[in-house]
């Protein structure tokens, strides 16, 4: 199910951001997704999550093959070395994870970015976006931590009831 | 019973008035009555007409609702196939204009990145498309395709950072490469600082890159900078086409003009 809600993310992504002009500002919700894999599933299954959103990006964008691939799966890491420092069942720790991990990710963005010879540039105004992307994202992260808790609880039982 | 009611009859022979005062009290008596009655039948007759009976025209109510919603999905679909038409119309119009053969493709999805700019098709090998092929729109020059599976491609836009198309401006013939800046703007670059260049110019393709057949509209100069220090002169063009909009792109058939320098990529 939190398969098919990244890729959905993805497909939908785009067209969404095309209408409303918010890219800079979203919120990654594939990283906070991948933040309540690591703590719900453990490692192996947040970073096959990472990794394969990661190379789905890539599939439909039009940056470097890898790029985001290599973004997705530097944010795991980011949390995942994080949650070794803080508690990462309690919503706090799992906010700091995830700003952590966005602001991590927009950093390297932004260098490979400058290492490509793209145009963009290192810019304060790209700089901002980030960060009040991933101030969003981490604030919103232990809610929708709480969603998948619930939509887990609710398919369990009924599985459990059609058996 | 049967006398008295003959008695009643012979007495009141030819006579024509009001009702005596024993008529009056019998219909004193039983006028309530007949009015209870005639209510009643009247209320049931109206219960009928109007609940019972509104049954049968409630359902006809419903059917009718149904009825005009299907005619307003129709209407919005004819109306979005007149407006596809149009599209397709301009498109075959534009085709017209220059040998190639095209084809028209729907466009599907767009970059979930954000900071890329690409389009996703709902045509590929399948329909002959092959890497480096131009993309374009009924107003002018959207990109070129950068990936073809069988059934889909995806095409680099021209206002994307890694896209550069060599161009001429119209008027003058003065060459530039443009690149993309954002959605709405590009840059007309590397035109020397004599040349010849004004706003509201058109930038066409030259098809020295050898991607875009020449003379394709690319977009229309809005600013021209001359800023001290530097060689070039720092030209802004808005593109023709509004890409925020883009529904259908028609994809020029012509061989990958650059496939003789590598390898083919699809």
């Amino acid at each position: 199910m939190v398969w098919m809600v990244g890729v959905a993310i993805i497909l939908v992504r785009g067209d969404v951001a095309n209408q409303i002009k918010v890219a800079f500002f979203e919120v990654d919700l594939v990283t906070i997704i991948t933040g309540y894999l690591l703590i719900s599933h453990g490692q192996v299954w947040a970073g096959f999550f990472a990794f394969g959103q990661g190379l789905l990006m890539d599939c439909y964008s039009a940056g470097l093959v890898g790029l985001f691939t290599l973004l997705y799966m530097t944010a795991f890491l980011g949390m995942s070395i994080g949650s070794r420092f803080f508690d990462p069942n309690s919503p706090r720790s799992m906010i700091l994870l995830v700003i952590i991990a966005v602001l991590v990710k927009g950093l390297l963005f932004m260098v490979l970015l400058n290492a490509f010879s793209f145009e963009t540039g290192f810019r304060h105004s790209i700089l901002l976006s980030i960060c009040i992307s991933a101030i969003i994202s981490g604030l919103l992260a232990p809610f929708v931590g709480h969603v998948f808790n619930q939509m887990d609880r609710f398919f369990r039982k009924k599985r459990k009831s059609e058996i | 019973m049967v006398i008295f009611a003959l008695f009643l009859l012979s007495s009141n022979l030819g006579k024509r008035g009001s009702w005596n005062p024993a008529e009056q009290i019998l219909i004193e008596i039983t006028a309530p009555f007949q009015r209870f009655v005639t209510h009643t039948i009247n209320y049931t007759e109206g219960l009928w007409l109007k609940y019972f009976a509104l049954i049968n025209l409630r359902n006809e109510n419903d059917g009718l609702k149904k009825e005009i919603y299907a005619l307003r999905m129709e209407n919005y679909r004819c109306r979005e196939l007149l407006a596809t038409n149009k599209r397709l119309q301009e498109l075959l119009h534009f085709t017209e204009t220059f040998n190639w053969p095209g084809s028209a493709a729907q466009v599907i999805g767009r970059d979930p990145s954000g900071w890329f700019e690409s389009i996703l098709i709902d045509k590929g090998k399948q329909s002959k498309f092959k890497v480096n092929m131009p993309v374009l729109d009924a107003r002018g020059v959207v990109g070129r395709l950068v990936s073809v599976s069988p059934n889909y491609s995806k095409a680099l836009l021209i206002i994307d950072q890694n896209s550069a198309v060599d161009c001429i401006v119209q008027r003058s013939r003065e060459k530039g490469i443009v690149k993309g800046v954002s959605e709405k703007i590009c840059k007309l670059e590397y035109v020397v600082k004599t040349g010849d260049v004004a706003v509201g110019d058109t930038v066409i393709t030259s098809g020295m890159g050898r991607v875009f057949p020449k003379g394709l509209p690319v977009g229309e100069v809005i600013e021209v900078k001359s800023s001290p220090g530097e060689l070039f002169l720092n030209i802004t063009v808005k593109p023709m086409v509004d890409f925020s909009k883009l529904e259908e792109v028609l994809i020029v058939l012509k061989e990958d003009p650059l496939s003789s320098n590598r390898k083919e990529k699809d």
